[in-house]
C-alpha cells in the first residue's frame, strides 16, 4: 500500500516538478487513490517534496474534499444549497440514506460507500444534484437514486450509469448527463459568429496600450460581480515590473451562479482567446485556468481544447508567427468558496490555504507568486473576444450607458424555464421574469446569498450597474416559499465557507445562523432581531474580505424587504428560555436508567 | 524632501514618519489604539480586527495600514468604539474564557482591553464550542479554549533553522492551532517560553510557571492597557 502510494505521489511529482505550487495536484492524487489523505500520507509527501508535514496539514485540512478519514470508495456529495431544497433534496436525502443505511458524514462499514453534503455545486437549474467521485448526477429523485446505488453496489461503473447529456456535455470527452439549458440567443455570446482567431489575429496587430485602450472604449466592466473596469485593470497590471500572468477565475460557487459552465461547455475557445488577447496587451507569457473541482468532469475537453488551440498556433510558441508566446495550464480547486475571491484562488493556485491576503498590495501589483496578476470572471475574457471580432463600438452601443454589452444570467427557482439566458444590460426585473416563465413571483435573491433578497418592490428596476447591481443569478421564490428558511440556509452556506481568518466573519456567521435558528423554532424575541442587526452591522463594517462584508445580507436584506416573516415567528414575551431542562438531563437520565420526568416546561413533576 | 508628514486622528494633529502604519504613528504621538494580533516586527495579518478605524470614510485596520499625509483618522468615534467593543464581545463568545482560573489572568491583553471598555457582559450568545486543552509538548499546553486565533505565534515563533512551529488547520469555526511534532526537539526552554509570551491571551502555556507571579503584582493589575497614553 505505502509503495503504491509512492508510486502515486511520485508521478505527480514528475509531472510537474516538485513546486510548492502543485501541492493541491500531489494532495488530490493521494484523496483519489487512498480515498483519504492521513497522517501517513502526509509524511510521505513531506519526505517526497520537502515541504513540512505541518504546512501539508494546515493546506490539506482547509478544502472540503480533501478528508483525514476514509470517504469512501465512491464518495457520494449531495449538493445541500438553497435551490437544491427548493428542488426537493429532502426527498433525495432521505432516499440516499434508506439505500445505504448510513447517515450524511457518514462511511459504510465495508467503506465502499461515504456519504456527504457539499455546497452549491452549480447545476441549480437541475438540481437536486450530486457528486459521486467526479461524475455528476443531476435531476435526482427517489426512485433514480434507488436504481444508481443498486447499479453502483452491483458493481457497474459510475460512468456507464449515468444518462445522456444536451450539447457538448454528450461529447466523448466530457459525457455527462448534464443539460446546457441556454434559453435564448443574444449578441455576445448565444450565437454561431464566433471565428476561432479572428479575434487574436486582429488583437495582434496592436500594441499593448491600443488593446488596453480599445477594452476600455468598449466600456466592459468585469462580470464576475462587483464590476470593475477590465481595461483599466489591465492597464495597471501591466505598468508592474514582473514575470505578467493571466488567470480565469472559474471558481463560480455563488450559489444559484452556473453560467459559468455553460461558456466553458460550449463556448471554451471564447474564454481562451479572451485570455491570450490580455496576455498580449500586458504583456504575460502564462496563463492559469483555476478550474472549481466542482467542474472538473470538464478537464480532458478543456485540456482538448487547448490542445487544438496550441496546433492551430493560438497558444504557444511564436504565436501567429509573432514573437509572443503565451500558454494556459489548468489548476483545479479543492472545494472552498472563498477561493472565487481573487487573492484567496491566487493563494490557492500557489498550492496554499484559500485565505485572501490582506490588500493593498492588489493582484495587479503583487499577485501569482508575487508577479503582476490580471484575475477576470471568464464570461469577461470571452467577452473582449467578441470586443475584437465585431469592435469596441459595437459592444459600448449594447446594454446601458455605464453598464455597455450583455450580461449571461443564471436563473433558478421557481419558474417555467430554469437555465442561462443572455439579456442587455438595462433590463427590468419583471422583463426577465416574463421571459423565464415566473408565476406569482414573491421575492427574488438576486447576486447570490451576498446579494441581496427583493420584494416586488424592486420588479420595475434596471438590471445594471447603475441601478441594480449583479453577478447575473437570480433565485426566484413564488409566494408558497418560507424565506427565512431560504435566509438560514444562505447563512449555513457561510458558515460552511468562512475561511475563519478574521474575528467579524468567524464568528458573525455562526451567531446569525443560531440566532435565525432559534426564531424560526418560535424562540425568537425582539432583542433577537437587534442581535441580528448588530451582528450584521459589524460584519459589514470590520471583516476582511467581501465573503464576511456581504455574507449578512441574506439577513439585512430580508429583514429590509420582508419585514413579516421575522415578526410573524417573534415571541410576545420579552424573554424566552432556551434552556430545555428535558434536554440537558436526557443523556444522564439514560446512563442512571431512570425516566425523564421534565417536562416541556421544565417543571419537576 | 521631509519624511515628516502631518495627520489627524479623532480631530489631533499629529506628525509621523512616513513608512509608518497608523498605529505605530498613534503610539509614537501618545495616542492609544487598541490592537491583539499586531506584535512588534511581524509583519500585520489583520486576523483581530480590533484596530480598525475610519479614515477618509472607509474602514481599516489601522496596524495594516500606512500613514498618508493629511489623513483624517476616526479612532474613537461611537460608531468605531461600538464596533471594536462589539468585535472584542465576539471574541469572547467564541471561545471559553474563564478568568479567574486562568494562568494568564491580568497578563492576558483580551482581559485588559475588555476592561479598557469596561465591557461587563458581551451583547452575543455565548457559544460554548467545544474545544481542548491539548499537551503539545513537555514542556507547552495548547488551551484552545482561549485562542483567539490572532496568529502572532503562527508568525513569530520560529526554530533555529528558521521554521515555523504553528499553523492553523481546517476553516471557519472549526479553525484550530496546531503544532508541528515533529520539531518537538527544537523547542527548547527559551523558545516555550518565546511562545508563551507572544500569546496575547492564555492558549500557549508553559508548563510549570502558570501562577510564579501572583495575581494583583501582573502587567496589568498595575496599570491599565492604553493608560499610559494620552497624558
Ligand atoms: C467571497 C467571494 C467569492 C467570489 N467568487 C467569485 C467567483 O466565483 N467568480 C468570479 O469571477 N469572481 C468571484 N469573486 C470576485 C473576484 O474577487 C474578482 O473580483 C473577480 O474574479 C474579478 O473578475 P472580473 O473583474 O472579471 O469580474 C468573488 C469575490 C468574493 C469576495
Ligand atoms: S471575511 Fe471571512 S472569508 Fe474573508 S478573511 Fe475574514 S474570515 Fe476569511
Ligand atoms: S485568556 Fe484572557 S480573557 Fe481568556 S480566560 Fe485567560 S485571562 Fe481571561
Ligand atoms: S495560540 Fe495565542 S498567539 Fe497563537 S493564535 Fe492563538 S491566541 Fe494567537
Ligand atoms: S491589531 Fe490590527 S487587525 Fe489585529
Amino acid at each position: 500500500m505505502a509503495e503504491d502510494l509512492e508510486k502515486t505521489i511520485k508521478k505527480v511529482i514528475l509531472d510537474t516538478r516538485v513546486e510548492r505550487e502543485h501541492l493541491l495536484e500531489i494532495l488530490w492524487s493521494v484523496q483519489r487513490s487512498e480515498r483519504k489523505i492521513d497522517h501517513n500520507a502526509i509524511k510521505l509527501i513531506s519526505k517526497l517534496t520537502g515541504i513540512s508535514t505541518l504546512d501539508i496539514e494546515a493546506t490539506a485540512s482547509f478544502y472540503h474534499f480533501f478528508t483525514e478519514e476514509h470517504a469512501g470508495d465512491i464518495t457520494i456529495h449531495l449538493n445541500d444549497s438553497g435551490t437544491s431544497y427548493l428542488a426537493g433534496a429532502t426527498e433525495v436525502e432521505n432516499a440516499f440514506k434508506r439505500e445505504l443505511g448510513i447517515k450524511f458524514g457518514e462511511v459504510t462499514q465495508d467503506q465502499r460507500f461515504g456519504l456527504f453534503f457539499t455546497s452549491c455545486i452549480g447545476m441549480c437549474d437541475q438540481e437536486p444534484a450530486a457528486l459521486i467521485n467526479d461524475v455528476v448526477f443531476t435531476n435526482l429523485t427517489d426512485s433514480k437514486i434507488a436504481s444508481i446505488i443498486s447499479q453502483l453496489k452491483s458493481g457497474i461503473a459510475i460512468e456507464k450509469i449515468i444518462g445522456e447529456g444536451e450539447g457538448n456535455n454528450a461529447l466523448e470527452l466530457i459525457k455527462s448527463e448534464i443539460s446546457n439549458n441556454i434559453r435564448n440567443s443574444g449578441e455576445v455570446f448565444f450565437n454561431d459568429k464566433y471565428v476561432k482567431g479572428e479575434a487574436l489575429k486582429n488583437a495582434l496587430t496592436k500594441s499593448g496600450d491600443e488593446i488596453i485602450a480599445e477594452v476600455k472604449s468598449s466600456g466592459l466592466r468585469g462580470r464576475g460581480g462587483a464590476g470593475f473596469s477590465a481595461g483599466l485593470k489591465w492597464e495597471f497590471c501591466k505598468k508592474n515590473i514582473g514575470d505578467h500572468y493571466v488567470i480565469a477565475n472559474i471558481d463560480e460557487g455563488e450559489p444559484g451562479t452556473f453560467k459559468d459552465r455553460i461558456l466553458l461547455t460550449q463556448y471554451p475557445q471564447q474564454i481562451f482567446e479572451g485570455m491570450t488577447i490580455a496576455a498580449l496587451a500586458i504583456g504575460a507569457e502564462r496563463g492559469i485556468i483555476y478550474l472549481r473541482a466542482e467542474y472538473k468532469y470538464l478537464k480532458n475537453y478543456l485540456e482538448n481544447c487547448l490542445e487544438e488551440m496550441r496546433k492551430a498556433n493560438l497558444l504557444g510558441e511564436k504565436i501567429q508567427s509573432s514573437s509572443f508566446n503565451f500558454d494556459i495550464s489548468i489548476k483545479i480547486g479543492a472545494g472552498a468558496y472563498i477561493c472565487g475571491e481573487e487573492s484567496a484562488l491566487i493563494e490557492s493556485a500557489e498550492g496554499k490555504r484559500g485565505e485572501p491576503r490582506n490588500r493593498p498590495p492588489f493582484p495587479v501589483e503583487k499577485g501569482f507568486l508575487g508577479n503582476p496578476t490580471v484575475v477576470n470572471n471568464p464570461e469577461t475574457f470571452a467577452a473582449v473576444t467578441s470586443i475584437f471580432r465585431e469592435g469596441a463600438d459595437w459592444f459600448a452601443a449594447l446594454g446601458t450607458k455605464e453598464s455597455t454589452g450583455t450580461k449571461l444570467f443564471s436563473i433558478s427557482g421557481d419558474c417555467e424555464r430554469p437555465g442561462v439566458y443572455e439579456f442587455q444590460f438595462g433590463i427590468t426585473v419583471e422583463e426577465v421574469l416574463k421571459e423565464v416563465g415566473a408565476k406569482n413571483t414573491f421575492a427574488i435573491q438576486i447576486g447570490g446569498p451576498s446579494g441581496k433578497l427583493i420584494s416586488q418592490k424592486f420588479f420595475s428596476r434596471k438590471i445594471c450597474f447603475e441601478d441594480l447591481p449583479t453577478g447575473g443569478a437570480l433565485t426566484i421564490f413564488d409566494n408558497h416559499r418560507d424565506l427565512l428558511k431560504m435566509v438560514k440556509l444562505y447563512m449555513d452556506f457561510f458558515v460552511e465557507e468562512s475561511c475563519g481568518f478574521c474575528i467579524p466573519c468567524r464568528a458573525g456567521n455562526v451567531l446569525l445562523q443560531k440566532t435565525l435558528t432559534k426564531i424560526l423554532d418560535k424562540k425568537g424575541t425582539k432583542q433577537d432581531i437587534e442581535l441580528l442587526q448588530e451582528c450584521s452591522s459589524v460584519m459589514k463594517i470590520a471583516s476582511r474580505c467581501g465573503l464576511g462584508l456581504s455574507s449578512s445580507n441574506p439577513v439585512t436584506s430580508s429583514f429590509e424587504n420582508f419585514p413579516e416573516i421575522y415578526d410573524n415567528l417573534l415571541s410576545k414575551e420579552s424573554f424566552v428560555s432556551t434552556f430545555d431542562m428535558s434536554q440537558a438531563v436526557a443523556e444522564s437520565c439514560k446512563y442512571v436508567n431512570r425516566e425523564n420526568t421534565f417536562n416541556q416546561e421544565g417543571s419537576h413533576e | 524632501m521631509s519624511n515628516e508628514i502631518q495627520l489627524t486622528i479623532d480631530g489631533k494633529s499629529i506628525v509621523a514618519k512616513l513608512g509608518q502604519t497608523i498605529v505605530e504613528a498613534a503610539r509614537d504621538n501618545n495616542v492609544y489604539i487598541p490592537t491583539l494580533c499586531d506584535f512588534k516586527n511581524l509583519t500585520p495579518a489583520g486576523t483581530c480586527r480590533v484596530c480598525s478605524v475610519k479614515v477618509d470614510g472607509r474602514v481599516v485596520v489601522a496596524c495594516g495600514t500606512r500613514v498618508a499625509s493629511g489623513m483624517v483618522v476616526e479612532n474613537e468615534s461611537a460608531e468605531m468604539t461600538d464596533t471594536r467593543k462589539a468585535i472584542i464581545e465576539m471574541l469572547f463568545v467564541e471561545g471559553n474564557h474563564m478568568c479567574p482560573t486562568c494562568e494568564k489572568s491580568g497578563n492576558c491583553e483580551l482581559q485588559a482591553i475588555a476592561y479598557h471598555y469596561r465591557i461587563t457582559a458581551p451583547r452575543f450568545p455565548f457559544l460554548f464550542p467545544k474545544k481542548s486543552l491539548e499537551s503539545v509538548h513537555p514542556l507547552l499546553m495548547l488551551e484552545h479554549n482561549r485562542c483567539i486565533q490572532c496568529r502572532r505565534c503562527v508568525r513569530g515563533i520560529r526554530t533555529k533553522d528558521g521554521k515555523g512551529v504553528f499553523a492553523f488547520k481546517n476553516r471557519s469555526n472549526n479553525i484550530e492551532l496546531i503544532m508541528d511534532k515533529s520539531r518537538a526537539d527544537d523547542i527548547d526552554d527559551e523558545l516555550a517560553a518565546a511562545a508563551a509570551n507572544i500569546c496575547p491571551v492564555g492558549a500557549i502555556i508553559k508548563k510549570g510557571v502558570g501562577f510564579s507571579t501572583p495575581i494583583g503584582e501582573r502587567t496589568f493589575d498595575k496599570q491599565q492597557i492604553g493608560e499610559s497614553y494620552g497624558k
